[in-house]
């Protein structure tokens, strides 16, 4: 099972459930109100840079948030853009915390909001 | 001849003291004590030779050590023009500073002296600056007593304790969020600090200066000379409001850089500490700071354990740590 999300304009991608269910037990910590800017920064925070996505990509969880990314300067929230549009759209997902470690939780959040 | 107690008069008997264990942090924004009293908090700053119409309490006092000339300490003294302790290293300032914290009932005891510092190869030079004999007129009332011991310890390690009942299993991640500078430490499952260090560009400071830099901040707090007193903001940010700005308006400029600067603390962590971060089960966040910046940011507490009164978390976790062995 996957999940939809418009990134942008032009963009769509698409998340693995088990993607989808850590963005969403990570929205419900960190106040995020759009799922997009959350696959933004962890994807972007790992090094697999969002631009170089193509539409019909399919992200799985290797792709998030499972190992930090070798380069040495990292993205901050300041210069992550923010998607246009933001769907997704799954039904029964249960959101848990539970294999999100505080300090990912911490670095998610958004103190826009 | 041998004395017994049964020798020794009645009147010795009562007035002798016992030995006071006393937790003592030196930090340039603040004077934390705690002991078997309770915790006292004095804002470090201090005005030489103060009037007679100074206001005295103990949070506030008039100190003289040893001949000095009187000074008054105290959050009331930083509102206006007063001596700051941040240029000087704590180990100069040490013994002043903890002649400040002494109370009227330590006269005639010896103290042994658990002292906090974050820097680990200055520990033994404060060991030697605090020990000694202390001769006070702190508030009128003469002091007299002896530091005999001096236990030093890393200052993360007493805020560590505080929050102790709260962690989960495995290491942890340990803020101490001060005025002029943060430390950032590693603990791991055994309570050891295996890596971390200050960071001054997380300092509460820096917050306080970006608030001082706005627009209507500076239009409504500064003096004649172009001046707006950090202290009188730094103190203005646990209030409800600061001088002639509305408090809507005081809460909104808080919140504005607040989230700035908590934007710039996960910049650092995810850029020095990526790896670490993953792999802790515990945030802590403490000192004045987390107390400061949970009341702004609730959802902080989402993630991070904030002890009970972070502000003194640190000495009396050091405090309860040292009984413990006891």
């Amino acid at each position: 099972m996957s999940v939809k999300c418009q990134m942008s304009k032009t963009l769509q991608i698409t998340v693995t459930d088990e993607v989808a269910q850590q963005i969403k037990a990570l929205m419900a910590i960190t106040g995020h109100e759009r799922p997009g800017a959350l696959i933004n920064l962890l994807v972007r925070r790992y090094g697999q840079d969002l631009a170089r996505c193509m539409s019909g990509d399919v992200l799985s969880a290797q792709d998030v948030r499972v190992q930090p990314s070798p380069v040495a300067s990292l993205p901050t929230q300041d210069n992550v853009p923010l998607p246009h549009e933001n769907v997704l759209s799954t039904q029964d997902i249960v959101p848990t915390s539970q294999d999100i470690s505080p300090g990912d939780a911490f670095l998610a959040m958004d103190f826009d909001n | 001849m041998t004395l017994t107690a049964q020798s020794i008069p009645i009147s010795t008997l009562a007035s002798a003291k016992h030995t006071r264990l006393v937790s003592f942090e030196n930090s340039n924004s603040f004077l934390k004590r705690h002991d078997s009293e309770g915790s006292l908090v004095i804002a470090a700053g201090h005005r030489e030779n103060p009037s007679v119409h100074a206001h005295t309490d103990d949070e506030n006092p008039i100190v003289i050590l040893e001949g000095q000339r009187p000074r008054w300490y105290g959050a009331r003294v930083c509102q206006g023009d007063h001596v700051s302790n941040s240029h000087r290293s704590k180990i100069e300032t040490a013994r002043e500073s903890f002649a400040a914290c002494l109370r009227p009932s330590d006269d005639g005891r010896d103290l042994i002296v658990i002292a906090s510092h974050w820097d680990k190869p200055a520990l033994e030079a404060l060991k030697v600056a605090l020990q000694g004999q202390y001769k006070v007129i702190r508030n009128g009332v003469k002091i007299q007593c002896a530091v005999t011991q001096v236990i030093p310890t890393m200052e993360g390690l007493g805020s560590y304790h505080s929050a102790k009942s709260q962690l989960k299993d495995g290491s942890t991640l340990l803020i101490e969020l001060g005025y002029g500078t943060a430390e950032i430490w590693f603990i791991d499952e055994m309570g050891r600090i295996v890596d971390g260090a200050p960071v001054t560009r997380l300092g509460v400071i820096n917050l306080v200066k970006a608030i001082a830099d706005d627009p209507t901040v500076r239009a409504l707090t500064q003096d004649n000379s172009g001046t707006v007193n950090l202290s009188a903001i730094s103190q203005a940010l646990q209030q409800d409001t600061l001088g002639k700005i509305s408090a809507a308006n005081w809460q909104a400029i808080k919140a504005k850089y607040a989230s700035e600067f908590l934007k710039d603390f996960q910049g650092y962590l995810r850029t020095q500490h990526a790896n670490h971060l993953q792999s802790v089960s515990n945030l802590i966040l403490t000192g004045g700071g987390a107390c400061l910046l949970s009341s702004i940011q609730p959802k902080l507490s989402q993630v991070f354990i904030v002890p009970h009164q972070p502000q003194t978390a640190s000495v009396r976790g050091a405090y309860e740590r040292q009984m413990s062995n006891v």
